[in-house]
Formats: C-alpha cells, sequence, structure tokens
C-alpha cells in the first residue's frame, strides 16, 4: 500500500466516526432507560417485599401450637420470611422502644406471641394479601392479623401508574431511537446516493451494491452498541459511589442481557435502515436525485 | 461481410416522466460504426440515451441493444445490459469514495470477476489503453477533468463492449483535451466497438467526421453535415 493510499483509508474511516458516535448515544440512553427499568422492577418488588403482616396468637395457645402454625406458614408458597417473636421477646423491644419497663409497671404482660410474615413480591396485591389473611384466620389459634390496608393499596396503585408511565415511556425511548439511527444512516446514505447510482450505471446488481453498505452499517450498529455498553457498564461502576445502597439492587444477569439487548437493537436498525434507504436510492430516477 | 447491427430502434417513442420526447425513432447502428447524436439542449439526446441504456423503459415500438430487447426489458434484467454498455457521461460518475484502481475493480468484481490477478491484468490492460497506466492509485479528485474522463472510458472498456454510449463525454473538458478524448473513442471504435456520442460541439464533428443522428421537434433523422445544425 502506498503513503497516499494510507493516508485516503485513514480520512475514510475518520468520516463514520461521527454516525458510530450517534448511534452510540442514542443506544446509550436506551440502554439508561433499560437500566431504570430494571431497576424500577427491583425497587418496587423490593418495598413489596418488605410489607409486613403480623399475626397475632390468643394468650393461651400453646407455644408447640404457635411453631407448628409458623411452621405452616413458613412453608407456604406466598411467604418470602415468617419470623415468630415471642411474646416476651415483644415485650423488651417494646421496653426499648418506650424506655420504660411496662411489664414491670403493669405487673403483667399485655403482648401476645406473634408472628412476622413478609409476603413475596407478586403476592403482595390487597386481593392476594385478604386471601392470605382469610387463610390464616381460620385458625382458631389465630387472635388478629394485623396490616396496613392502605399502604398496600397505596403501593400497588403507584407501581402500577409508574409502570404504565414507563412502558409508555419505553415505546417512545425506542421511537426515538429507531428515527434517529435511521436518520444518521439515511444522511450517510443520502450523502452517497450519486455513488449508488454510479454503481448501477456500471451494470452491478441491487444486491451487489447493498451488500457492502449493510455490512458497514452491521459494523456501525456493533460499534455503536458496544461503545453504548462501556459508557453504561461505566455508569452502573460509578452511580453506587453517589447513590448509597443501590448496589443491592444490581443484578448481574440482568444487566448482561440488556447489553446484549442493546448491542442486536443497535445492528437490527442500522441493518434494517441502511438496507431501506439503500434500496430507496437504487429505485430512483437519476434525475430525482438532484 | 455486413457487420452486426448493435442498437436498433423501430418506430420507438421516448418518454421522459410522461412527457413525449421523441416519436418514431428509428435508428440502425452497426459494429465499428461512430455516430454522433446531436441536438440542442433538452431535444431529447439524454433521453434516447437513457432509454438504450435502461433508465427509462421504452414503452411504444421495438427496440434492440446488445441483444437485448428493450421493449420487454424487466428491471432485474438491466445490470446485465449496462455489462454488455459501456456508459461514458459528461460528470463522468466515478465513485469518488475510492481510488482509480478500486473504482475499476469494483465494476470487475460488480460482472463476476473472481481471480484478482486476472482483475489486475485487466485494469492494467485498460489503463495502459487510456494513457493512465502510473495513476491507478489516485482518487479521482486528485485527477484533472481530462484524466478523469478516460478513467471512464477505461471503465467502459474493462468488459469488451459492443457499444460505447457517450453523453456529451467532452463538455466538461478544454478543447485540447476534448480531442485527446476525442482520438482515443476514434480509436476504440476502429478496434471494432460502436459508438454513439451526444455532443453540441460543433468543432468537434467538423474536426472528426461521423455519422450524423439528429434530433430535432420530437423526431430523430439522419444529417448529412453540421451544416444542418
Amino acid at each position: 500500500m502506498t503513503q497516499q493510499e494510507g493516508k485516503i483509508i485513514k480520512k475514510r474511516r475518520v468520516s463514520y466516526l461521527p454516525s458510530i458516535i450517534s448511534i452510540a448515544l442514542v443506544l446509550f440512553m436506551l440502554g439508561l432507560f433499560g437500566i431504570i427499568l430494571i431497576n424500577g422492577k427491583k425497587l418496587s418488588d423490593h418495598i413489596k417485599e418488605n410489607f409486613q403482616l403480623t399475626i397475632f396468637f390468643r394468650d393461651d395457645v400453646k407455644e408447640a401450637d404457635i411453631k407448628r402454625i409458623h411452621l405452616l406458614i413458613e412453608s407456604s408458597e406466598y411467604t418470602r420470611k415468617a419470623s415468630y417473636v415471642n411474646k416476651e421477646e415483644a415485650a423488651k423491644d417494646f421496653a426499648k422502644e418506650l424506655g420504660q419497663d411496662f411489664v414491670n409497671f403493669l405487673g403483667f404482660n399485655p403482648l401476645l406471641n406473634s408472628v412476622e410474615l413478609f409476603v413475596k413480591s407478586n403476592y403482595a396485591t390487597p386481593e392476594k394479601i385478604a386471601k392470605i389473611e382469610q387463610e390464616i384466620r381460620k385458625n382458631p389459634e389465630v387472635t388478629d392479623v394485623v396490616y396496613q390496608k392502605t399502604i398496600i393499596e397505596e403501593i400497588n396503585e403507584n407501581v402500577k401508574t409508574v409502570g404504565t408511565i414507563l412502558i409508555a415511556l419505553s415505546i417512545i425511548f425506542l421511537l426515538i431511537a429507531i428515527t434517529l439511527i435511521n436518520n444518521t444512516i439515511r444522511l450517510n446514505l443520502y450523502a452517497r446516493r450519486f455513488l449508488i447510482k454510479s454503481m448501477q450505471m456500471v451494470g452491478a446488481t441491487h444486491s451487489f451494491i447493498i451488500k457492502p453498505f449493510v455490512i458497514k452499517s452491521f459494523l456501525h450498529g456493533l460499534y455503536g452498541g458496544i461503545i453504548a455498553c462501556f459508557l453504561m457498564a461505566g455508569l452502573l461502576y460509578w452511580l453506587p459511589f453517589w447513590v448509597a445502597d443501590l448496589q443491592m439492587l444490581y443484578d448481574t444477569a440482568q444487566f448482561a442481557i440488556l447489553f446484549a439487548v442493546i448491542i442486536i437493537a443497535g445492528i437490527i436498525i442500522s441493518m434494517v435502515s441502511s438496507m431501506i434507504s439503500t434500496n430507496h436510492y437504487l429505485r430512483m430516477k437519476i434525475d430525482d436525485l438532484y | 461481410m455486413e457487420h452486426k447491427i448493435v442498437i436498433e430502434l423501430n418506430d420507438a417513442t421516448v418518454f421522459q416522466g410522461h412527457n413525449l420526447i421523441l416519436s418514431d425513432v428509428d435508428i440502425k447502428i452497426a459494429k465499428g460504426e461512430f455516430w454522433y447524436l446531436i441536438g440542442q439542449t433538452g431535444s431529447g439526446k439524454s433521453s434516447l440515451l437513457k432509454t438504450l441504456y435502461g433508465e427509462i423503459a421504452l414503452e411504444k415500438g421495438a427496440g434492440k441493444i446488445a441483444d437485448f430487447d428493450l421493449s420487454t426489458l424487466k428491471p432485474k434484467d438491466i445490470p446485465f445490459l449496462r455489462r454488455k454498455l459501456g456508459i461514458v457521461f459528461q460528470d463522468f460518475q466515478l465513485l469518488t469514495d475510492r481510488s482509480v484502481y478500486e473504482n475499476l475493480r469494483f465494476v470487475l468484481k460488480a460482472t463476476g470477476w473472481k481471480s484478482e490477478n486476472d482483475i489486475k491484468t485487466r485494469i492494467s490492460e485498460v489503463l495502459e489503453q487510456v494513457g493512465l497506466a502510473t495513476k491507478d492509485f489516485k482518487m479521482p479528485h486528485e485527477l484533472s477533468g481530462g484524466e478523469q474522463q478516460r478513467v471512464v472510458i477505461a471503465r467502459a472498456l474493462l468488459n469488451h463492449p459492443e457499444i460505447i454510449l457517450a453523453d456529451e463525454p467532452t463538455g466538461n473538458l478544454d478543447p485540447k483535451v476534448s480531442d485527446d478524448i476525442m482520438s482515443l473513442l476514434i480509436q476504440i471504435s476502429k478496434n471494432g466497438t460502436a459508438i454513439l456520442m451526444a455532443t453540441h460541439d460543433y468543432r468537434i464533428i467538423q474536426k472528426f467526421p461521423g455519422k450524423i443522428l439528429k434530433c430535432e421537434a420530437g423526431v430523430v433523422h439522419e444529417a448529412d453535415s453540421v451544416s444542418h445544425f
């Protein structure tokens, strides 16, 4: 290769860089939204799984019976965690909170033995909770099941609203991504429209002309996707330094899937765009190109 | 023995979009002949050439070029028709993003050449023929207008065409360079390639005489000399 050739090739590569960067930034935006989507789901699960029901037992029930019911609840499919709190422990905790030894003051312990139940996130809806409550209440040993009904309703209401907004936004973001990438590629091909026509004039078939453009946009989509993934990985690495407790929401497997989806989306969008645009210019008459 | 007819139009009508440009066109061009296509700007010279290379469909009348029937030509046949033609344009239409060598290599690759050795040999041959043997590494914009037109002619010659269609090939060139290009085209036609060249350059026609077709008032007829211009 002569020196001049080397220079020319270098120049040509540089001219594609802006479009690769545009693709990368759009994909990064899409990826950020993906991260929000994944973490939003995890956040709502996290809130739902920390919703607590307290099951109180009659004072005359033997500890063995309580333990039997505890075990029964613990092994139910809706249970994430269930822990038995006997009334002495509860009194100690309560006294600590109160700052006063109320058992001594009263002369007896007014608290009841209880089981604290946390349900799995998919059971944390008002209807399912009500059903679980009913089922537990069937045990004659249980005197009461207490939880904050309004909170579980509110959580579900908010999750539903936020979920709808997120789905709407994700459709909008995807459309924005497709439009921007498509425009980038179309501009690239618009600049080469006379080239495409010239190729037709010398007897090249459509498929022969399209192939290199599609291969190029495959690579651009791939490079753009990889750059976007690096940006996302950087962000995910640095974010926990600024926002505490974020790390616990991280799920490497889900992020890996997100990265793969972003790269594949970049490749597919840019390949399809370049196929459509090249075909468009191939079918145009030469006079319409000016 | 009479030479083989390579371009033939009978009672052909040329449209540009919905506009009738030329009607009752009868042309017969044999192998190795050199024809000028003259007429004022807008008289239909380019449209007639476009009909011949398949850019405009022949909707009425009969036409045959390089064994392709123009009236039944399908879009997918057009690339194969163009492989039998060499087309030379006023504005060159080189692939501006690659070197002269790559421009020529693209055509050979597109027309089914596989061996890089054969490709290299053929490119050297045609560049030699147009006098540009040492410029294969240049980008089109690094060449003068005359040199670019030589590359276009070299490109047209790659697949040994029976016909070269030239649409004002000297339109952007100065007289000296135009003469060089004309000498080259005449030489090519002497080697057996039919050439149909649109032009409105009287000087050239006087200096390099050939047969003349004239587009005028919606018809094409044979003219004896430039005096009929």
